[in-house]
């Protein structure tokens, strides 16, 4: 018998709820459902959506409609969102071409594209190329052929791609791996492949070494979030965040390097009676949470009358250690519990001191957590 | 038969476990079905709570057999179509492609009957079984090897038999269809536990807690072990040397024994001494009354018989008993 205290799919803590934002809050997550007092909404889903560090921005690619202009409004367009307040503004511009999309932040925090077909400016098709974070206006400057450098597997799309111009590295996501090549030389120096086959939504530029890599995980049914060095082709975390929300048609990422938090784009339907846009924007601390405890399992015989050892886990969602949290144990039986707050260990794990009581009957040892 | 600590919850799952790997890093058990090429991971906890890490998929072909672990929590992984080993990062379950293990082992020495470990000198070592019920420890790097060495008598333990960790030099070999464990000191070649536990369908060894987690074969429920035998008989209480004279000291000895006769080490036997029903209290005395079986399963206490006051007719009754 146990009580579970935990709520489970609430892998990552929040804690930029902005004042005014009537946020929604438990303590572990926080979602502030912000209403765009813009007067457009999102005919199609959005191309792209990703940080602009030099003018600390979001910004959103897509078609939208203007409401007013029933008719007219259809068009490919960029939206910059304050990350502050919310208030989104349509740009428009040359980098609404939709061959220039998947556009995404990297080295020197500089947006870059992978440009799916040729087109003014003059410049290659199917590369990397650097944006202007003012104009969005792609530069002819080829940084990475993805082309070149997946020959050895065939045809490689880049729909999603970490830049680290220091090391001239790329890394590319493929269904079940991720590809790190040296665009210098077209190498391959890493290829780390994941436990399961996946649907990459999008890679997230943290530093010249740090990517997140979005997975949609069928297996699991959620989004998993990869953290990768990617300059030692390590993977340091495997968390899971939360499956698309019934009301969203599609769901973009992008990673905030100023604040380090990951902003979740919901694109959802305008609502059927006022029309109005009920797009949100979902923060998330890239820090996982504990979402398991497991029961106590004695380790030897429990014997009248003697102390044993129980062992228990306070766990995230992939297993990772929830560590820092404060830990109640406590019985209603005549057995005595020597350790009612048992320290945690690097692993999550944490030992049960008790005392079976004098003559044989049974006792019930709860594990209780703090969220 | 080894002492059960435990029965626990069912392993409910579409796909059967068919091999636990200790994690001693994170506590865990990993559990996969061979019998599928891996097809599904998951972290399997000791109260019965899984956590998915999710199915290979097309990924297949990469992830095969030979998942093993190390004290020092490199898990290894060998694949059949890349006929290369990998090391798995153990909570993440990802791995580098473009780093496979160095090894001279020969391709057709690898298998899923093994384990790879690295030592404290910092070599890695493999052992892998063969059907024959030998064994064979290669060096990783070098593919040198020692030589076989028998791990099962012949018989009828012989479906998958296949090697686990137990910490120091120890290796453990077990038969599913029987049951059986045996384990081996692999430097000295030496037998250090022969017993059985429930017929199961996975098991693994937790070299920090000293336990076997199995998954039972009949109803997939989780059972752990302790890695003591059972006490299931104590023999009659022999007297050395046996002259029944007053003053004479007895060295009295019992041998305790499991379901399996294993011979059973470290249990305490309780010692006592009584006039035979009836006669009234006994006159003689058993000092230690508590001993430990040694290595051999043999506890010893000493009878002290009565003096002066030992008449004829005098019978006294020497019992051992055993706290299970």
């Amino acid at each position: 018998m146990i009580e579970l205290l935990l709520t489970k799919n609430v892998p990552f803590q929040f804690d930029l709820c902005q004042p005014g934002d009537e946020a929604l809050s438990n303590g572990s997550l926080c979602t502030p459902p912000r209403l765009y007092r813009q007067e457009w909404y999102q005919a199609a889903g959005p191309q792209a959506f990703w940080y602009d560090y030099t003018n600390d921005v979001y910004r959103l690619q897509g078609t939208f409609t203007e409401v007013g202009i029933a008719g007219l409004g259809n068009s490919h367009q960029l939206i910059t969102i304050n990350p502050e307040t919310g208030d989104a503004t349509k740009v428009g511009g040359q980098a609404l071409n939709f061959n220039n999309r998947h556009v995404t932040l990297g080295s020197y925090n500089l947006c870059y594209i992978y440009r799916l077909a040729s087109g003014p400016p003059a410049s290659p098709s199917n590369s990397i190329l650097e944006v202007d974070n003012i104009t969005g206006i792609p530069s002819a400057t080829q940084i990475a052929n993805p082309v070149a450098i997946g020959s050895e597997y065939g045809s490689l799309s880049a729909n999603n791609f970490h830049i680290n111009r220091t090391l001239s590295y790329i890394s590319i996501t493929l269904a079940a791996s991720l590809q790190i090549w040296n665009y210098d030389t077209t190498t391959l120096i890493h290829e780390i492949a994941y436990p399961n086959e996946n649907v990459t939504l999008k890679t997230l530029y943290e530093s010249d070494n740090i990517a997140y890599i979005i997975l949609d995980t069928p297996v699991t049914n959620q989004f998993d979030v990869v953290k990768v060095d990617v300059s030692l082709g390590t993977v340091e975390n495997y968390i899971t965040i939360q499956p698309i929300a019934g009301t969203d048609n599609e769901v973009e990422f992008a990673f905030d390097t100023r604040r380090k938090i990951l902003a979740v784009y919901h694109q959802r339907a305008v609502n059927a009676t006022t029309g109005a846009n009920e797009d949100v924007i979902e923060f998330f601390k890239m820090i996982p949470a504990a979402t398991v405890i497991t029961d106590p399992v004695p380790l030897r015989v429990v014997r009248v009358n003697e102390r044993v050892k129980l062992i228990s886990h306070v766990l995230g969602d992939h297993g990772e250690a929830g560590i820092g949290k404060i830990v109640t144990v406590t019985n209603s039986g005549s057995g005595i519990v020597f350790s009612p707050h048992p320290a945690l260990g690097a692993n999550g794990s944490f030992m049960i001191d008790y005392g079976a009581p004098a003559s044989p009957g049974s006792d019930t040892i709860t594990n209780a957590v703090e969220v | 038969m080894l002492r059960l600590v435990y029965t626990g919850t069912k392993v409910t799952d579409s796909q059967a476990t068919s091999q636990l790997i200790y994690m001693p890093s994170i506590d865990v058990f990993h559990g996969y079905n061979l019998t599928s090429e891996l097809d599904i991971i998951r972290k399997v906890y000791r109260d019965g709570t899984l956590i998915e890490m999710g199915t290979n998929g097309a990924n297949a072909e990469q992830m095969h057999h030979a998942a093993s672990v190390d004290a020092d929590t490199e898990l290894y992984l060998w694949s059949d179509t890349r006929v290369k080993a990998y090391a798995i990062h153990p909570i993440t379950w990802t791995f580098d492609l473009n780093r496979p293990l160095t090894t001279g082992i020969a391709t057709g020495d690898w298998s899923n009957d093994s384990v790879f470990w690295r030592e404290p000198d910092g070599t890695h070592k493999y052992i892998k079984g063969f059907s024959a019920k030998n064994a064979r420890q290669f060096d990783v790097i070098t593919g040198a090897s020692d030589g076989d060495f028998a791990v099962f008598p012949s018989g009828p333990d012989l479906q998958d038999f296949a090697p686990m960790l137990m910490g120091g030099n120890n290796i453990g070999f077990v038969a599913s269809n029987t049951g059986r464990i045996r384990v081996w000191d692999w430097v000295t070649k030496v037998l250090v536990l022969d017993s059985y536990v429930t017929l199961f369908s996975a098991i693994a060894f937790d070299f920090v807690h000293r336990n076997f987690l199995t998954i039972r074969a009949s109803d997939d429920r989780l059972q752990l072990w302790e890695e003591n035998v059972e006490p299931a008989a104590v023999s009659n209480p022999v007297a050395s040397p046996g002259s029944s004279l007053r003053y004479t000291a007895e060295t009295m000895s019992v041998i305790v024994t499991g379901a399996d006769g294993e011979l059973v080490p470290d249990v305490l036997v309780d010692w006592t001494v009584v006039e035979n029903p009836g006669l009234g209290p006994a006159k003689g005395i058993v000092s230690p009354a508590q001993s430990k079986t040694n290595g051999l399963g043999v506890a010893t206490t000493t009878y002290c018989p009565p003096g002066l006051d030992w008449m004829i007719g005098d019978d006294e009754l020497i019992t051992a008993t055993v706290l299970v």
